[in-house]
């Protein structure tokens, strides 16, 4: 059953005392997301940079940030996700040996991307620059390729052996 | 997710990054796109240690530190498009040889074949800092290189090196310092670094000096008691003072100033110089042997007191010709293994010991050590020097077995102090076991050379002698006898009705322990053994192996 996205967590229905960014999704829904959750993404802080906002009145009267390559059920996750994430520290891309979660997080992570079948969520984080969510798709999908033989790995791809037989040969 | 959705390539390249090895090696086979795809890759991650050899490449797993070559590839473009531009969590460079764009979080240079400079750091300096430097047998630093790895490591390890003077310089977070293995340093490194801790002119988290002689060890601990007395003039922040760990660190001697830990909850224990003897006799009797060694280098009283006690270690204490290792006697207990190095932690530990097994050629004994068992590896040409190192390892009473190793000229005097000083007796490469016919232990044991095949002779001699009474053993094992002589032995004792003979012999009934020997022929280990249990009942004879389930007469 597709998710109710009038009474989602990231709903416009959502208390008037907290900050909230708001979205419009690709199909037009209006989203709001609490403004810890919202700066994970690289996307909402440069648009926030380039028009001067840096206080919390500015962000409530913000116009919405059109997300027109996520569509409405992907923005649904991407907000969960946020939500479980907003008070970790910065997500360090180079240096992934300082983005360690504990056992509890990960168990979420893992469970929360194990039940996904839409492929739009990578997209979506890519496209909203969320990295700890873009690192954790990129970590399932390799996930999806540890272990498989050449031939798997060619059918999860859909590539075609373009190798000759010498090359190949060579390359053992 | 199910699928592979389309991506661009710097995500594709971060897909890669969480790929092992193997993988990441299939996926540059499936086509010439992810070929390409991986070697361009700039976030290829492998947190396994690179060795990167003249002759050979070895990529061996961190976690358990085994040296295993996971990754044999022979063809020189499927490691460059493998390594090209990699990351390693560990390199260990034993050559002059890399790919390009390696970088490294943790660097370890071996000194005998390449000398480290600053532009060899550079090559392989990953993203930020340096986790740690490591190089071996680099002596005489130049000023510029250990200023790099000040600046651009958290960690510095210098190892094998015999003298010191030239890394005072070095400022890193975590500091290590081994020494020579054939030379303890002169120089009063540890106590320069911990007083220029406290005087505020260095700023070091950990920093550790293995090796170090146990002198400068006292004088350590002097130092730190005379810091102690001045704590409370320290002004903020160094109201801590440093944590001084000291002791054997797998058999080195150790010395650890931690300014981390809290000084007061974490330290050594330091027993009162004047604690009462049998207290700390009752404290050191709950230790394992290496913090035993700990405390005993806390001060001069405990490490008397440690030496002269009369102590019981329940591990194989195994002498080779430059090392000493103990490992548990109890084989499940999974405890590491405890390297001993140096005369001092020997005589600590061993001095009025009794150890669960020697094993040994020569033992260098401490005084007054014994063992409950005794392993010989190899034959003794004086049978008087033998018998002599039997008597000065022997415990009150009998020893629980002694073994013997290629042994193969037994003198009788040898075979007459086993039978009046031992409970067990075991043989191991034997090939000729009718020197050892007199052997009259409560268990034998005979272990043939694998190469050879004994005869049926001394089976079948150990169980007539028991037969008629001549010999009272518990046990006696045959292993390593081909199959021809363990049915050669059963059917002569199928003619001579040893129940019978047992009844009429000692007055034992049928099933009664000790009424007939049981007899189990069969393969323990892939060797034949021939067993003859005289506290089993005979009616189960069992021929394993041996296309014969089982047999009773």
């Amino acid at each position: 059953m597709a998710p109710n996205f009038e009474e989602a967590p990231g709903s416009s229905k959502r208390l008037k005392e907290e900050i909230l960014y708001r979205f419009h999704s690709k199909e037009g829904h209006e989203f709001t997301m609490e403004k810890a959750a919202a700066e994970l993404s690289g996307v909402v802080k440069q648009i926030s940079q380039d028009l001067g906002i840096d206080d919390d009145e500015s962000i409530r009267n913000m116009k919405p940030i059109p997300l027109i390559n996520v569509s409405s059920e992907a923005f649904h996750y991407v907000v969960k996700w946020c939500e479980q994430h907003k008070t970790m520290p910065p997500w360090e891309q180079d240096k992934w040996w300082l983005n360690e979660r504990d056992e509890e997080m990960k168990k979420w992570e893992n469970e929360f991307l194990g039940g996904l079948t839409s492929e739009q969520l990578f997209d979506a984080a890519n496209y909203m620059d969320i990295k700890c969510l873009l690192d954790k798709c990129a970590e399932t999908v390799a996930g999806m390729i540890k272990g498989k033989s050449v031939e798997e790995i060619r059918e999860i791809w859909e590539l075609e052996n373009d190798f000759t037989p010498e090359e190949e040969e060579a390359m053992k | 997710m199910t699928q592979i959705p389309p991506l661009p390539v710097e995500i594709q390249h971060l897909i890669m990054s969480y790929l092992p090895p193997k993988s990441l090696f299939k996926t540059a086979l499936a086509s010439r796109q992810t070929w390409e795809l991986v070697k361009n890759c700039r976030l290829k991650y492998f947190e396994e240690l690179l060795i990167l050899r003249d002759t050979s490449v070895s990529l061996v797993p961190t976690a358990n530190g085994w040296e295993i070559e996971v990754l044999h590839i022979e063809a020189p473009q499927t490691l460059q498009m493998l390594f090209t531009h990699a990351t390693l969590e560990r390199l260990r460079l034993c050559s002059d040889f890399y790919f390009t764009g390696m970088k490294a979080r943790n660097l370890e240079i071996d000194t005998d074949h390449t000398r480290p400079d600053v532009d060899l750091l550079q090559i392989f300096h990953p993203i930020g800092k340096y986790n740690s430097i490591r190089v071996a047998g680099l002596e005489n630093p130049s000023l510029e290189f250990i200023e790099y790895i000040n600046e651009n490591s958290r960690g510095f390890v210098v190892d094998r090196v015999p003298q010191f003077q030239s890394y005072q310089g070095a400022r890193t977070e975590f500091l290590e310092f081994r020494a020579h293995p054939d030379e303890e340093p002169a120089d009063r490194l540890p106590c320069v670094y911990m007083r220029d801790w406290v005087d505020g002119k260095r700023d070091f988290t950990r920093c550790r000096f293995i090796g170090w002689p146990y002198e400068i060890m006292m004088d350590m601990i002097m130092l730190q008691v005379e810091l102690e007395e001045e704590a409370v003039f320290y002004p903020k922040p160094r109201q801590r003072l440093p944590l001084l760990r000291i002791g054997s660190k797998d058999g080195e001697c150790h010395v650890e100033i931690d300014t981390l830990a809290e000084y007061s909850s974490h330290r050594m224990p330091m027993l009162a110089p004047n604690l009462p003897p049998e207290i700390l006799h009752q404290i050191l009797s709950y230790v394992d042997p290496k913090t035993y060694f700990k405390m005993a280098c806390t001060c001069k009283y405990n490490w008397k007191a440690a030496t002269i006690r009369s102590k019981s270690w329940d591990y194989r204490v195994i002498y080779r010709q430059d090392s000493v290792t103990m490992v548990h006697a109890d084989a499940d207990r999974d405890l590491p293994m405890i390297h001993i190095e140096g005369t001092k932690c020997l005589k600590v530990l061993f001095t009025n010991a009794t150890v669960h097994t020697i094993v040994c050629d020569w033992p260098r004994l401490s005084p007054g050590m014994k063992a409950k068992n005794v392993e010989l590896t190899q034959g003794f040409a004086q049978p008087h020097l033998l018998l002599m190192l039997l008597a000065a390892m022997k415990p009150p009473g009998k020893f629980d077995s002694i073994r013997v190793s290629q042994y193969e000229d037994p003198s009788p005097v040898f075979i007459e102090y086993v039978n009046e000083n031992s409970k067990g007796f075991v043989a191991d490469m034997v090939v000729n076991c009718w020197k050892y016919h007199e052997i009259n232990t409560e268990s034998i044991e005979f272990r043939a050379d694998p190469t050879a095949w004994p005869t049926w002779e001394s089976p079948s001699r150990f169980i007539e002698a028991w037969r008629y009474g001549d010999r009272d053993f518990r046990r006696c094992r045959f292993v390593g006898w081909s199959p021809a002589v363990v049915w050669h032995v059963l059917s002569k004792l199928e003619d001579l009705d040893a129940r019978q003979q047992a009844r009429q012999g000692n007055g034992r009934r049928d099933g009664e322990p000790g009424s007939a020997p049981m007899i189990r022929a069969g393969r323990v280990n892939a060797d034949s053994v021939i067993e003859f249990d005289t506290t089993k009942t005979i009616l189960k004879i069992v021929m394993e192996d041996l296309g014969v389930a089982q047999a009773s007469y």
